[in-house]
C-alpha cells in the first residue's frame, strides 16, 4: 500500500488549537496591518499591561512604553515597517502594577492569503532581569576603574615627591615609602578581591588550603596593618582607634592563614570605611565552646534592617551606601562571607542605622585545642 | 605664599598632594564640601582644588554654596568622574583635571589660575583623560511612578 503525500507532512493543528496556543503562550504577541496600527494582542501581552485590547489598539500600546524609549522604539518600529524587513529591538514597558520592566520585542511582515504583504507579527519577552544583570556589570566595572584611581594618584604623587627629593640631593623620606607601601597593598588587595570575585562568577570556590592557625596571631598582624594606615595629616582629621580585645592563650583554628588573614582585612576595612576617621574601632576574639568568636563593632552609619540579610550578596550595596560617597566594589563582605562558610564557619551581622554594624564570625577550634 | 584649599574625602589623596604641594604653597585640608565652606568663611585661599564625590557635601554643592556667596576663587576639580569637562564648565569652575593625574600637570593649572583673574577663564578642550559621557538610556532601571503618556500618532 503506498502512502499519499499528505500522510508524510507534519500533522497541522486544527485553527482553534493553534488560537488557544497564541492566546495562552507565555510571551505577548501582537499583531499590526499594513497601516503599522495595532489590531491584535494576545492574553498574556493585556495580562501584563493590565489594559483592555481596545486600550492598546490602534497606537494605544505605545502610552506603556517608557518615555525615554518612546521616540527611539517608533522610529526604528517605523522604519522597518516601510521597509518591511523583521527587526528586533528592547525598550522598557509598562507592567499593570505601574513597573517598567525592559522587554525584548521581534517583529517580522507577514502576508495575506494573497500573497500580498499584511502587516506584522511580533512576539515579546520580559528580559529585565538580564538588563538589570548587564547594568550591575557596567556599574561594577565603573566602580573598580574609580577604585582603583585613587591609590594610582596617591601612589604616582609620592612618586614625583621621591624624584624631586632625590633632584635636590635629599633623602627619600621613610614616610614616603611607608605610603607608596600603603597605596601598593591597597591595589593588591584590590585585584585579589577582583580575582575572586571573577572565581565566584565562573562558579569556581576560593581555594582554601588549611592548616592549624593561631587566629589571635593572624589578628594582630592584619590589625598592626589597619592601625598604620591613613595620612597623618591633622586636618584630613584623626585616625579610627582600635579597641582590641584578644583572650590571652591560643586559638588555633584550621584555617587557611592568607584567607583568614583576607576576612579579617575585609572586616576591618568596611569598619573603617562606612564609620568616621576617629571612630572607634572595637575588635574581640573570644573562645564560645569548641568555636572562636572574631567580633568586629564600628560606631558608621549602619545598615538599613531590610538590607541586612542581602548585605553578603555580591554587588549589593546597603541603600544608604551611596557609591559617590563610599568607593569600593561592593565584594569585600561577600567574599569574606563565602570565606568564613569555605572554613566552616559562619558570619553574622546585627547593626542600628547612624549608630553602628557588628560582625561576628565563628571558626571551629582544631581538634586539639578542644582536649 | 600663596595659599590653597585641598577638599577631598580620601585622607590618601590630601596626604599625596599635601607632601607635593606644602614645598610651593600654604596648604589648608577639608575633608569634604561642609569643611570647605567652613575654612572659606575664616581664612583667605587663593585657589581650591575640589574633588565632586564626597559624603556629607559634595562637590557640586560645594560649588553652588560658593557662588551663591560671591566668593571669586579659581576651582580646579580633581576627580574619578566622568565628563568632567562638562561638569566643569557647568559648576564654573576655572579648570578641571581627572584622577589619576601627574601632580606636576595639576601644579601647571594651579600656576594659571593664580596668575590670571580667578574663576573666569573657560574649562579647555577635554583632553583624553576626561572620559567618556555614559548614554543615556544604556541599562536604566525600570522605574514606578511615570504617568501614563498619550499614545503618538503613528504614520508610516
Amino acid at each position: 500500500m503506498s502512502q499519499r503525500p499528505e500522510d508524510l507532512a507534519p500533522k497541522r493543528l486544527p485553527p482553534d488549537q493553534y488560537r488557544l496556543l497564541v492566546e495562552h503562550h507565555p510571551t505577548m504577541i501582537w499583531r499590526a496591518g499594513v497601516d503599522a496600527k495595532c489590531n491584535y494582542f494576545n492574553e498574556t501581552w493585556l495580562a501584563f499591561t493590565g489594559r483592555t485590547a481596545a486600550q492598546e489598539d490602534g497606537d494605544g500600546w505605545a502610552e506603556g512604553v517608557h518615555p525615554d524609549d518612546l521616540s527611539r522604539c517608533v522610529d526604528f518600529y517605523l522604519a522597518n515597517f516601510r521597509r518591511r524587513e523583521p527587526f528586533e529591538m528592547e525598550y522598557r514597558l509598562r507592567r499593570h502594577d505601574g513597573v517598567y520592566r525592559w522587554v525584548f520585542d521581534r517583529g517580522v511582515p507577514f502576508n495575506g492569503d494573497d500573497g500580498e504583504f499584511a502587516g506584522f507579527i511580533g512576539s515579546c519577552v520580559d528580559v529585565h532581569e538580564r538588563r538589570e544583570a548587564e547594568a550591575a556589570k557596567a556599574s561594577f566595572m565603573a566602580m573598580m576603574a574609580h577604585a582603583l584611581r585613587t591609590p594610582i594618584t596617591s601612589l604616582k604623587t609620592f612618586l614625583e615627591k621621591a624624584r624631586r627629593q632625590r633632584l635636590r640631593g635629599e633623602d627619600v623620606s621613610e614616610a614616603s615609602f611607608a605610603r607608596m607601601t600603603a597605596q601598593t597593598e591597597k591595589l593588591a588587595r584590590l585585584v585579589r578581591d577582583l580575582a575572586d570575585t571573577a572565581a565566584l562568577e565562573e562558579g569556581r570556590s576560593l581555594d582554601v588550603v588549611c592548616e592549624d592557625v593561631d587566629f589571635g596571631a593572624v589578628l594582630r598582624e592584619v590589625l598592626a596593618h589597619h592601625q598604620g594606615a591613613g595620612g597623618d595629616h591633622e586636618a584630613a582629621g584623626p585616625r579610627h582607634t582600635f579597641a582590641v580585645h584578644v583572650e590571652p592563650g591560643s586559638s588555633l583554628v584550621s584555617a587557611d592563614r592568607d584567607r583568614l588573614a583576607q576576612i579579617i582585612d575585609n572586616l576591618l576595612e568596611n569598619a573603617t570605611k562606612y564609620s568616621p576617621r576617629g571612630g572607634q574601632v572595637t575588635v574581640r576574639l573570644e573562645r564560645a565552646g569548641t568555636e572562636f568568636v572574631l567580633s568586629v563593632a564600628d560606631q558608621g552609619i549602619g545598615i538599613p534592617g531590610g538590607d541586612i540579610p542581602l548585605i553578603t550578596r555580591r554587588y549589593f550595596r546597603a541603600s544608604n551606601s551611596k557609591p559617590e560617597h563610599y568607593a569600593g566594589i561592593g565584594v569585600g563582605l561577600a567574599i569574606a562571607h563565602e570565606l568564613v562558610e569555605r572554613l566552616g564557619g559562619r558570619m553574622e551581622v546585627t547593626s542600628v542605622v547612624d549608630e553602628g554594624s557588628t560582625f561576628k564570625v565563628t571558626i571551629p577550634a582544631t581538634r586539639g585545642e578542644i582536649q | 605664599m600663596k595659599r590653597l584649599l585641598l577638599v577631598d574625602d580620601d585622607p590618601d589623596i590630601l596626604d599625596a598632594l599635601a607632601a607635593v604641594l606644602e614645598e610651593t604653597y600654604e596648604v589648608a585640608l577639608a575633608k569634604n564640601g561642609e569643611v570647605a565652606l567652613e575654612v572659606l568663611r575664616s581664612q583667605h585661599v587663593d585657589a581650591v582644588i575640589l574633588d565632586l564625590m564626597m559624603p556629607v557635601m559634595d562637590g557640586a554643592t560645594f560649588m553652588r554654596h560658593f557662588h551663591e556667596r560671591g566668593l571669586e576663587v579659581p576651582v580646579i576639580i580633581v576627580s574619578a568622574g566622568t565628563n568632567l569637562h562638562g561638569r566643569a564648565r557647568e559648576l564654573r569652575a576655572f579648570d578641571w583635571l581627572a584622577k589619576p593625574f601627574d601632580v606636576s600637570v595639576l601644579e601647571e593649572k594651579l600656576a594659571r589660575a593664580l596668575s590670571g583673574p580667578g574663576g573666569s577663564s573657560p574649562p579647555p578642550e577635554p583632553d583624553l583623560g576626561s572620559g567618556p559621557k555614559p548614554a543615556k538610556d544604556a541599562g536604566g532601571k525600570g522605574g514606578k511612578g511615570a504617568k501614563p503618556q498619550r499614545a503618538p500618532e503613528l504614520r508610516l
